[in-house]
């Protein structure tokens, strides 16, 4: 990769905003996953611009994170545009498929999951390392503490109702993030419609996901720290942030329906449509039936023509 | 069919009168909020997430930096980080 000569100014896929000069090799990495996808490090062509950061993978259908994606964006500007104008602070990172099981995915900057907290942490069973984080990346600053709780409880909101509208499973603490402003946000889709992931235990097949949605007691001691229950400012602020987005995707319903219905031809192995074993072939059997009569009337008809 | 059933939008059909009616918001905004209360109660989440913390532990190093530095911090200052903070800002 290293004799590879660069032009002195390349785009990436993903957007046409991302102008680069080169490659940064040294820090270029394998990452710790399953498909072992590539950390690519850009050179930014602006000197004083962050290295452009993406991920190359191979092995995973990316369409199903970009519909995903699409659908959050979409939630994120009609949300604005409601009567409530909640605004649920979703900033949908750049995914893009280039191939079969082949894409890229754009790494939000400042950002780490939920599992490298815990880790710095005490682990899964410690409420604090996200109020931590938060208190950390502030500097213990009122002011930006505060600002972090807003945006925390606004995105945590918005993510946990469309998270568990959309049925995303596959919830590990790898696959939830969290920005240094406080913004929490989920990543990696493959897994959605309510198709969860199963472990077998004892030879025994069980749904992974055990709740429909995701909220943590972690993600409750950021919004109140001092108690365990579901009451405070913040605590409020968060509920209100959840009707207002369960409200908004309630009334538009059909619409948001309607854009899933559109990609079942797109043959995602998870979005396919699901009829119970008889009612599927007998409503295969009277299409059958319907299309030979059809055919048979156009012959016949043809026919008549034709003699005419 | 799932995304339907998630958005509460009507309530099952009813065996005896064979109706069904529409769920208004105030009762779909209840029954959110029953399933984040036992979104928290789930204990089996947080298993889940050990065994993954386990399975992953000799790729972590020592997590966020920004976090470890700051409990060094805390540690040495003797204090604790939320309940410091809270205590500050009342």
């Amino acid at each position: 990769m290293s004799q590879i000569v660069w032009p002195s100014s390349f785009g990436t896929c993903l957007t046409s905003l991302h102008k680069c000069s080169g490659i940064i090799l040294k820090k270029c990495k394998v990452m710790d996953s399953k498909q072992a996808p590539l950390w690519i490090e850009f050179q930014n062509i602006d000197p004083n611009g962050a290295n452009i950061k993406v991920m190359f993978k191979v092995g995973d259908d990316l369409r199903q994170d970009q519909m995903t994606l699409q659908f959050l964006d979409i939630i994120d500007r009609k949300s604005l545009e409601s009567q409530s104008a909640m605004d649920v602070c979703f900033r949908p990172y750049r995914c893009a498929g280039t191939g079969h099981e082949v894409g890229m995915v754009e790494m939000v900057p400042s950002s780490d999951t939920i599992a490298r907290m815990q880790w710095a942490g005490g682990g899964p069973y410690d409420k604090k390392p996200l109020f931590d984080f938060i208190l950390a990346n502030a500097k213990l600053k009122t002011t930006a503490v505060l600002d972090a709780l807003r945006v925390f409880s606004r995105s945590c909101g918005g993510y946990v109702v469309a998270t568990y509208v959309m049925g995303i499973g596959d919830r590990h603490p790898s696959n939830i993030m969290m920005q240094e402003d406080g913004h929490l946000f989920h990543i990696d889709f493959g897994h959605f419609l309510g198709n969860f992931k199963q472990k077998k235990i004892a030879g025994i097949k069980i749904d992974r996901e055990r709740s429909p949605l995701v909220f943590t007691p972690q993600m409750l001691h950021v919004l109140n720290p001092t108690g365990d229950k579901l009451v405070g400012k913040e605590v409020d602020d968060f509920l209100e942030v959840c009707y207002a987005t369960y409200s908004l995707l309630r009334e538009r319903a059909s619409e948001f329906i309607t854009l899933f219905t559109l990609m079942v031809t797109a043959g995602l192995p998870e979005l396919k449509v699901r009829c119970g074993g008889c009612v599927c072939i007998i409503r295969n059997i009277s299409c059958l039936t319907s299309f030979l009569l059809v055919s048979c009337f156009v012959f016949f008809f043809d026919c008549r023509t034709y003699r005419m | 069919m799932y995304m339907q059933n998630q958005l509460k939008l009507r309530t099952p059909i009813d065996k005896k009168n064979k109706v069904e009616r529409l769920i208004t918001s105030a009762e779909s905004n209840k029954i959110l909020k029953k399933e984040l209360q036992n979104a928290l109660k789930t204990t089996s989440k947080q298993l889940d997430d050990w065994m993954h913390m386990q399975k992953h532990k000799e790729d972590a190093q020592d997590g966020n930096s920004a976090l470890f530095e700051f409990y060094q911090e805390m540690k040495r200052v003797k204090k604790t980080a939320p309940l410091y903070w809270y205590k500050k800002k009342k």
